[in-house]
């Protein structure tokens, strides 16, 4: 028997060619007992390794292959836990003193992290460092602890480098050891192998030469192969079981401890937590604490203590309490809003009690996981808070969490395919034409016109799905931090991101989860920043001091605005899905539009949910339960069960599940398709609500409601803590238009529409906006009161002009602070901006403060050369005459130069001729009666094709009256697609659909209105696809 | 100055593109910059454009609206050897042809004095058109008074126009659209925004305007459209590659007897290349039999020359090792140029050294070299350069060399890959085993080209070994694949 003690697994990134899980089972199955996992660099695919060795009972031991500065590598393997944080220390040192992906360190660093470790010594010197350096250093540092690997490859310089590696080990008195690079489970992977070279070396696989190894020598041996290839020295194999006998190092002693807070004298982690726990109650509930409140609150901290969350909580606390002090909106999110701590904390905003939400959904003792509060920041200043974390904890201390990013089907076809030297551009015609992934492959690759043998296309097709999973390199999680009391780099390593002044740490959250360790997650929110800045304008122009917590609840005018699906810029309920649902679902309340946020997703969809559920809700279908003892659990949303907490509490009652087995039951239903767990759920589930009395007939009905909703389950508290940002940028749209705009538009990207939907329907709402003027304008958009105008027009910023950077910002803000002045020549002269952004700016008009028409301003502009010093820019003595813009051209030339316009909607200009040709605009369309046929034309805005949809396209036609829904059936879609993805200007004809006061075109046909030429550059965005 | 034409083929590098692939006619078609899926598109075909697609899109994003649009880039080479055949097309109708220095795909030619061999411009004009149009080219031309008004209509037209007078060309150049001049995009995108839709409104405009705003090629391109353009055609110098062809009335194999035509047809091909001032780097000759077998050769000089003694003579050198199995029935020979060039080598390489060594003769080097690729084929004189691969006899190459050079100018060799070259294992002595018997190791195994798309990439798996008999040490692989044992060497 032997061990193999250095095995890659595709972790080392573009080198092995199998995944960890592979490794484990193949050694398991070839009765090795133990294995070495030694990726390149790091201990990117140790968790994976440990979770798969554990199910095994395969010892997995735990290496890397470190890279020498001087061009050699090292193997390391731990004996102990300090041995690991050793090999962990090494890396980390490595990596942070290198660009992302590269990672290198001295002989003297290896040695001063010897202890416990065992080292493995190559002979694999570079060309230029001597063929034995380090082994000195090993000798003094590692002791009887280091080995020479002897190899065996086959390869054709085996023996000579076996004879220098014998020589060394005797001049050093090191004992040697049988050792294979294994780069793949199995010899047929050899194939996958060279594929990751050449895509690792941008080559094909004809032109790569040596750069692929020279056979396929390097899978995992069984034990008599291995002895075979060593037996003329079977002591060499036997060393193999001494050296894994050294490392007894195992990830079950990888014990994390949450770093402790700072907490004021006299209090520890828990006594500082309930004290503040209860001054925030005070503080949400006023006068006295309810009683049902008080009692979770016991319940919750007792729980925490016991499990040691203690310092997690803290943080968060702490965490909140940075971003009030920097005036930083946030709020918790997800399963966090079931914790009545969390929302005594001020870490989330929804009253779980009022809410009657389930605490178990977030924590509980059988969950044997950390809790998991996810932060959401105002996205412009989520960077604030994250630097606050690296200032507080140290770099060692906190780190961010990796995303692994793997090989998708269309990545995998196109870099495989690069390696067979296909082109590139018909590589990308098949990625297109993948489509559903049925698995036929070859069909895919023939239509494309790839022009391979077909037992080519077979290894094609093979290798493609054989690499799809694999990683391919490492980001970083959105906003994942991971913290430790003790310095992170004796856990995992941690090395350079690409983004400045960011480290990430080796694993990614699905590893976290594994190894139960602790990550605080800081997302950025769009919507966050739009409220903040909402406010911001409310207090400087308004003296009105809002917040989310001083927003006025239940205000009737807000639903009723939500119930006309009047919610462009409204977060969570503005999207064309979300507007369809409104009119039906009629929110008039803050639980409304929780429902609302939550049904419009594709579980409730496929789950059969909506409808019955809409139908209870308008009364054209009775409230029934399943079962009377249900009826607590399923009130709230009329008998239909919508959340995870729902199917969790269902358990709980109907099947006296414990909160952590129904927890356990939620999380089985999210992959009862993949894990086949639901079986053992069924029988106890069954027979216990047949035990208490319900019918076997209900209980199996209730068992496959289950069963159904493991597909689309969805978290009520998730949705609630959406619901309240919903409501409140929804209460400012109603009541203040105009600020609304102004911070929608100042936040922007993000939200469903572009800034020119979201002008023209403020527009439509009486706002006012005002053009780019380079004597007036800010980087962003203004509040200005004209004249003695009643209300603020909103003046578009510089940051919408296409082109204009923050540099040219800066000269323009230089030139003004010297003085303003009347004659563009002066600026054209003094602020010389680029020629670009002087041209956007003379097409917006911008210098129409100038008195300049816009051609004239153009032309002006243009002017770059010297002149005679008596004729001024701009003072043309020969100015040709240019005709002025009409007001449509105005509206064209904004958009080519700024995608919008506050002069008006594109629409306009056309409305006579669209009359004269008998076609209405779509409000007029909205007053139609159902089933007639109509015609309309209009600019898309819109086109979304849901998984869910079955292939039916959903797109909305803007006018300057307002939006036209359309509903585009596949065989029409297909008819006139070409139609319909390059325009966008369209007419479409087709039938009025009205039902629940939600009106549809269904189309029939789309055409080209006739001055769609026109307006050739004139594109509107559109939310395609998405 | 007289009449002059200009023939402007649109779209070269698609019309390349859709001669190449006739299947793709009515298919939607785009020529790419590069072979990448982000690659802009260069040119569209009308059923590319009737699908709403337009030029300076990414192919990928058309191929997503237009699922089965075919897209190709187009090499340089392959635009260059269709300009060419375009040149030579038109040759056969000119004397003399000028391109264009700011629109490759068009040129102008002198069309004085057609009028005895074609009766009229016009009809010169088609048959320059079908000739384009027989080698798959479909072109505009248009027969005027100036560069700047021929170009302009050819640019705007379809196919054939002739200006009757100079004041029509330039009325009809003053309605072009801008679109059509030969200026940078940007710069028609702000004319056409600033409604100088026409060449006549551009020419209106004052010049130092004009050249302040859109700079000085601008500025140029003004005085060319308003010049009377004096200057006649400035004649390109076309490579001649009419073949010189002979028929022999009574067939020879007597090579003594055929050299003598050989030698008036290098005559020939010699003045032509003095006339065009260029020399002959190489010489094709074609000899077909009477019963129509054809034998070609290709015969390169240590240097380009003019001297036919000295080519004469390398053509005998290859010649007189041929059999003849019937006489010559034809005899026909090109000549490719190249533009005289001193060899300075031959000025310093003479030199010798300072220690009074004379220097290598290089150019007697080269002619000897040239004498034996002659008399044994062109591959005769080779060297062996070291290739990147892990089978042995793919680790090195023989390539063919022009001739001596000197050894700093012969590029610094290629570091060997880090793999032990196989090639040297030739020499490698295994250790003995006991009673002088080889100590057999395991072998060493190469395998590889799994993927074998072509008959250098058949698949191989070999296991080597040395195996030592009365005969010496021997170098042996198994195939796996077929199981058998071949010989690769013998150790030295």
């Amino acid at each position: 028997m032997y061990v193999p003690l250095w095995c890659k697994t595709n972790f080392s990134f573009l080198e092995g060619a199998s995944h960890a899980e592979e490794l484990i089972e193949t050694a398991d199955r070839l009765g090795l007992p133990a294995v070495a996992i030694t990726d390149r660099n790091g201990v990117y695919g140790m968790v994976r390794a440990f979770d798969a060795a554990r199910q095994r009972k395969v010892r997995l031991i735990t290496g890397s292959q470190v890279s020498i500065d001087d061009g050699s590598s090292v193997i390391l393997l731990a004996q102990d836990r300090a041995g690991y944080g050793n090999l962990c220390r090494l890396l980390s040192c490595g990596h942070l003193r290198n660009d992302k992906g590269t990672c290198t360190v001295s002989w003297p660093e290896v040695g001063d992290h010897a202890p416990g470790l065992v080292a493995l010594w190559l002979n694999d010197p570079a060309e230029a460092a001597p063929r034995e350096s380090g082994l000195p250093i090993l000798k003094e540092a590692f002791g009887d602890r280091v080995y020479a690997i002897v190899r065996r490859h086959r390869w054709v310089d085996d023996v000579s480098r076996e004879r220098t590696t014998r020589e060394s080990a005797g001049r050093f008195s090191i004992p040697l050891v049988a050792a294979t690079e294994v780069l793949y489970h199995v010899t047929d992977r050899r194939r996958l192998q060279d594929v990751l070279v050449c895509i690792r070396h941008g080559t094909t696989l004809r032109e790569a030469e040596t750069r692929l190894l020279p056979n396929d020598e390097h899978a995992l041996k069984s034990s008599s192969e291995f002895s075979r290839l060593y037996r003329d020295s079977p002591g060499l194999v036997e060393a193999t079981q001494e050296v894994a006998d050294r490392c007894r190092f195992s990830f079950e002693e990888l014990v994390y401890k949450y770093p402790d807070e700072v907490v004021p004298a006299g209090f520890t982690t828990a006594t500082w937590l309930r004290h503040i726990t209860l001054e925030g109650a005070k503080g949400r509930y006023k006068s006295e604490i309810p009683a049902p409140a008080r009692a979770l609150l016991e319940k919750e901290l007792a729980l925490i203590e016991e499990l040691g969350y203690c310092g997690y909580f803290l943080t968060m606390w702490e965490l909140v309490r940075f971003c009030r002090e920097k005036e930083i909106l946030c709020q918790g999110r997800g399963s966090a809003a079931n914790s009545v701590v969390c929302y005594c904390l001020g870490v989330t905003s929804v009253d779980p009690v009022k809410m009657d939400l389930l605490f178990e959904r977030f924590l509980s003792r059988e969950r044997a996981e950390p809790p998991d509060i996810d932060l959401d920041i105002e996205h412009n200043r989520r960077e604030e808070v994250i630097q606050h974390m690296y200032e507080k904890y140290g770099r060692d201390r906190a780190a961010m969490v990796a995303n692994v990013v793997r090989y998708r089907k269309r990545s995998a076809l196109r870099e495989v395919g690069k390696a067979f030297g296909i082109p590139e551009i018909v590589l990308d015609h098949c990625a297109k034409l993948l489509g559903h992934w049925d698995g036929n492959l070859e069909a895919v690759f023939r239509e494309a016109g790839i022009d391979l043998p077909a037992h080519l296309l077979g290894q094609l097709a093979e290798l493609t799905r054989q690499i799809v999973g694999f990683p391919r390199h490492l980001s970083i999680h959105p906003g994942g931090f991971l913290l430790g009391s003790e310095p992170v780099d004796t856990i995992v390593p941690i090395e350079n991101a690409t983004m400045e002044k960011r480290t990430v740490i080796q694993w990614d959250k699905t590893d976290i989860e594994t190894m139960n360790l602790f990550k605080v997650d800081l997302l950025g929110l769009g919507a966050l920043t739009h409220l903040d800045y909402a406010f911001r304008l409310l207090k400087s122009h308004y003296a009105t001091d809002l917040s989310m917590a001083t927003i006025p609840s239940d205000d009737r005018g807000v639903y009723d605005m939500a119930c006309r699906a009047d919610t462009v810029g409204v977060f969570q309920i503005e999207s064309r899905a979300q507007m369809a649902m409104l009119p039906r679902l009629k929110p008039r309340n803050y639980y409304d539009l929780v429902v609302e946020i939550s049904l419009v997703r594709p579980g409730p969809i496929t789950g059969g949910m909506v409808h019955p559920y809409l139908r209870r809700r308008a009364g054209q279908e009775a409230v029934t339960y399943p079962h009377p003892s249900l009826e607590p659990v399923l009130r709230k949303t009329l008998g239909v069960p919508l959340f995870q907490e729902q199917v969790m509490k269902l358990a709980m009652v109907a099947a006296d599940y414990t909160p952590g087995e129904a927890d356990q039951l939620r999380r089985d239903m999210a992959a009862w398709k993949q894990r086949g767990k639901m079986e053992g759920h069924h029988d106890r589930l069954v027979s216990r609500m047949v035990a208490r009395g319900i019918e076997p007939a209900f209980a199996e009905g209730v068992f496959s409601q289950i069963l159904g909703f493991g597909e689309y389950g969805f978290p009520e508290s998730h949705a609630a803590s959406f619901a309240l940002i919903a409501y409140a940028t929804a209460y400012v749209r109603h009541h203040y238009p105009v600020v609304f705009a102004c911070a929608l538009l100042n936040a922007w990207p993000f939200g469903f529409y572009s800034p020119a939907t979201v002008i023209d329907d403020s527009r439509r709402h009486g706002v006012k906006f005002l053009p780019v003027d380079i004597l007036q304008s800010h980087w962003d958009c203004t509040l200005e009161r004209q004249h003695d105008a009643a209300e603020y027009a909103v003046r578009i910023g510089l940051r919408y002009v296409k082109g204009l950077g923050d540099g040219d910002w800066q000269r323009i803000q230089a030139w003004r602070a010297g003085g303003t002045t009347s004659r563009l020549s002066d600026f054209t002269s003094q602020c010389r901006l680029p020629r670009d952004s002087m041209e956007r700016l003379a097409e917006l008009g911008a210098f129409d403060c100038f008195d300049k028409e816009r051609r004239e301003a153009l032309w002006g502009v243009l002017d770059r050369g010297d002149r005679p010093a008596n004729l001024l820019v701009g003072d043309f003595d020969e100015m040709p005459s240019f005709r002025p813009l009409s007001a449509a051209e105005e509206i064209t030339w904004d958009y080519l130069a700024s995608d919008q316009s506050p002069r008006g909607h594109m629409m306009e200009q056309y409305r006579s001729l669209l009359e004269h040709q008998g076609l209405p605009d779509t409000a007029a369309v909205t007053r139609m009666e159902h089933g007639r046929k109509v015609s309309v034309a209009g600019c898309a805005i819109c086109r979304q094709m849901p998984s869910t949809a079955s292939g039916v396209l959903f797109m909305t036609l803007e006018d300057e009256t307002g939006f036209a829904n359309l509903v585009v059936w596949e065989k029409v879609f297909k008819q006139y697609r070409t139609l319909i993805l390059t325009n966008w200007l369209l007419g479409v004809t087709g039938r009025l659909q009205i039902a629940d006061g939600v009106t549809h075109i269904i189309a029939e046909s789309f055409w080209k209105p006739d001055f769609a030429h026109e307006n050739a550059g004139g594109a509107r965005a559109s939310h395609d696809f998405r | 100055m007289g009449l002059l034409a200009c023939i402007s083929v649109d779209g070269l590098p698609l019309q390349i593109l859709l001669n190449a692939n006739p299947g793709w006619a009515g298919t939607p078609v785009a020529v790419t910059r590069d072979e990448k899926p982000q690659s802009p598109i260069l040119a569209l075909n009308a059923c590319a454009r009737e699908k709403g697609l337009t030029v300076g899109m990414r192919y990928a994003n058309a191929l997503s609206i237009v699922p089965n649009l075919r897209a190709r880039d187009m090499s340089a080479d392959r635009i260059a050897e269709a300009r060419n055949r375009i040149v030579h097309t038109i040759s056969a109708f000119t004397p003399d042809i000028e391109l264009c220095p700011f629109d490759d795909d068009a040129l102008w030619a002198s069309a004085d004095g057609l009028r005895s061999l074609f009766g009229t411009e016009a009809h010169w004009s088609r048959e320059v058109l079908r000739s384009l149009d027989a080698e798959g080219f479909k072109a505009a031309v248009v027969v005027g008074f100036t560069r700047f008004g021929t170009y302009a209509a050819a640019r705007s037209r379809s196919r054939s126009t002739v200006f009757a007078s100079r004041e029509e060309e330039r009325a009809l150049v003053g309605r072009s659209p801008v679109d059509s001049l030969p200026l940078p995009q940007r710069t028609k995108s702000t004319l056409r925004r600033l409604e100088i839709r026409t060449i006549g409104h551009f020419v209106s405009l004052p010049e130092g305007e004009i050249v302040r705003r859109f700079g000085k090629d601008a500025g140029v391109l003004l005085k060319a459209i308003l010049s009377d353009d004096p200057l006649p055609v400035q004649p390109l110098a076309i490579a001649e590659t009419v073949p010189s062809r002979r028929h022999l009335d009574a067939p020879l194999t007597d090579l003594n007897l055929l050299m003598p035509h050989i030698d008036e047809l290098l005559a020939v091909e010699a003045a032509r290349a003095e006339a065009a001032r260029s020399v002959i780097a190489g010489l094709t000759l074609i000899l077909r039999t009477e019963d129509g077998d054809l034998t070609t050769d290709l015969i390169r000089p240590a240097a380009p020359t003019l001297m036919t003694a000295l080519l004469g003579r390398l053509i005998l050198l290859r010649l007189s090792a041929r059999q003849f199995s019937s006489g010559v029935a034809e005899i026909e020979m090109h000549s490719a140029r190249s533009s005289p060039s001193r060899t300075q080598g031959e000025l310093f390489r003479r030199g010798g050294d300072s220690g009074g060594n004379p220097g290598r003769d290089l150019p007697a080097g080269a002619r000897a070299f040239a004498a034996i690729r002659a008399r044994f084929g062109n591959d005769a004189v080779a060297c062996a350069e070291l290739r990147d691969s892990w089978l042995p006899e793919r680790s090195y190459a023989w390539v063919p060399i022009q001739g001596p050079s000197l050894p700093g100018a012969r590029p610094a060799p290629r570091p060997a890959p880090k793999r032990l070259n196989a090639v040297r294992r030739i020499l490698y002595m295994p250790q003995q085993g006991p009673e002088g018997m080889r100590t057999v190791k395991d072998p060493f195994v190469v395998s590889g080209s799994w993927w074998g798309t072509e008959a250098r990439d058949i698949p191989f798996h070999r296991e080597y070994s040395f195996h030592s008999s009365e005969q010496g040490l021997f170098w042996i692989y198994r195939d796996r694949l077929t199981g058998s044992f071949f010989v690769q060497g013998v150790v030295d």
